[in-house]
């Protein structure tokens, strides 16, 4: 996509981005879930991240839970995790329940 | 002792707070939980009276739970960084010698998932200044170059058992001529090991040409040592309840050529960690037949349903459309 590729980052690296902004921290169990991907190929990213400047420590003490996104990015792309997340699991399952492969044939189809 | 009591026990053993987990990612993200297969306050009660079930001495396999070492996700990363913390204290060279450190963990035999999988994805995450993916080996005769340039080698495992896989692996690393270990540091290091191995390793590696330092971080003792879990008193009656149970489950007697009642080579741990249950804790914790319902089962007996794969399908879609949508809401 057009924006991707101006600012080079893959879709997981977005994705990866987003939940850094939101909880500073990785949690790989969740991520996981999330990105369907194994849990090194995860840590290969947040190694690529940080080595090309997008993320940071902002503390000293306990790195893990201290991670930050630098300005490397604008915000408005990883401002919003929810918008990523199955989180909204609820709405997806409420979406699969309503079935739409009917074909709605209004009854006096002859006078339209 | 009643299951309340028992998970107040085992919370503040393991330092940890079962309303802190889920299982269910959704309420992770409503009550700011952490995701857990294992603890999550929405399944742990239940599992732990579904678990009891299997027992009629149910009094005696509760004792058990509060002894039981969980080790989730954040505390794992922690325990991680107290393991490079003693590197740099043994080698007395500060923060710098992380860099030149190399880390090789133990292969799975059958080419699975091991706990070596989870160290080399979770080390580096608090320590991305130091730690590079290089310095991260599996397969040590395919890096023998990289490793020669170490000034400091750790070898690492998530638990010590039997002390076979590790006393296997460390003679198979020093058989390799073509490496060349003088003026480097060696360590052999673990977050979990039963007293009794970790003494004979010890023990076991003194006469070794090059010095290897074993680091512990933390000693587990059996269960059914005497005064530990059950007192003196108690002990007759409670381990031959325990041992018929683990019999049981695991179809064989204990001493039998791979039995894992009480454990893989009797280890008698209990101990289980967020991705998994080693083999060395007893199976009646970790192996589901008709007669038991786990409460921390083993990795290689679940299976992702069909649901979960579907939801994955799905999950993906939804994200590539959520990315084109950002590309036509640019080009407005």
């Amino acid at each position: 996509m057009r924006w991707q590729r101006l600012i080079g980052l893959k879709d997981n690296e977005i994705i990866l981005l987003s939940y850094i902004y939101k909880y500073h921290r990785i949690d790989l169990t969740d991520l996981q879930r999330e990105l369907d991907i194994s849990v090194g190929d995860i840590s290969l990213i947040v190694q690529k991240l940080y080595s090309e400047g997008y993320i940071c420590y902002s503390g000293e003490n306990n790195k893990r839970m201290s991670i930050s996104v630098t300005d490397k990015i604008e915000k408005k792309y990883i401002d919003d995790w929810d918008k990523w997340t199955k989180v909204n699991v609820e709405k997806m399952e409420k979406e699969e329940n309503f079935s739409s492969d009917i074909l709605y044939i209004p009854k006096k189809i002859d006078i339209i | 002792m009643n299951i309340d009591e028992a998970i107040q026990l085992f919370e503040q053993n393991n330092a940890i707070s079962i309303k802190d987990f889920n299982s269910n990612r959704l309420q992770c993200l409503k009550n700011k939980q952490f995701l857990d297969q294992y603890i999550g306050e929405d399944i742990f009660e239940k599992n732990i009276e579904c678990w009891l079930d299997n027992f009629k001495e149910k009094d005696v396999f509760l004792k058990l739970l509060p002894n039981y070492i969980y080790v989730p996700e954040m505390i794992y990363g922690i325990q991680l960084d107290a393991i490079l913390s003693r590197i740099e204290e043994k080698c007395n060279m500060g923060h710098k010698i992380l860099e030149e450190t190399y880390f090789i963990t133990f292969p799975s035999k059958r080419g699975i998932k091991s706990g070596g999988d989870i160290i080399r994805a979770l080390l580096p995450i608090g320590n991305l200044d130091c730690v590079k993916k290089e310095q991260l080996i599996v397969e040590v005769e395919k890096n023998k170059d990289s490793i020669s340039k170490a000034k400091c080698i750790v070898l690492i495992d998530d638990v010590i058992g039997s002390g076979k896989t590790a006393k296997e692996n460390i003679c198979n690393f020093f058989k390799m001529d073509d490496i060349d270990l003088n003026g480097k540091k060696l360590f052999l290091v673990a977050m979990y090991a039963e007293e009794t191995v970790k003494r004979e390793l010890e023990k076991e590696f003194n006469g070794f040409e090059h010095e290897l330092e074993v680091i512990v971080l933390y000693e587990c003792k059996k269960c059914l040592s005497e005064n530990y879990i059950f007192s003196k008193a108690e002990m007759e009656v409670s381990k031959s309840i325990i041992i018929r149970a683990e019999e049981e489950v695991a179809g064989k007697k204990v001493g039998e050529k791979k039995s894992y009642a009480l454990g893989f080579e009797n280890s008698q741990l209990l101990l289980s960690f967020f991705y998994n249950t080693p083999n060395n804790t007893l199976c009646i914790f970790w192996k589901p037949t008709k007669i038991n319902f786990p409460l921390f089962t083993r990795s290689s007996f679940r299976r992702p349903s069909i649901e979960e794969i579907k939801l994955n399908r799905a999950i993906k879609r939804k994200n590539a459309y959520e990315m084109a949508k950002i590309d036509r809401t640019e080009r407005q």
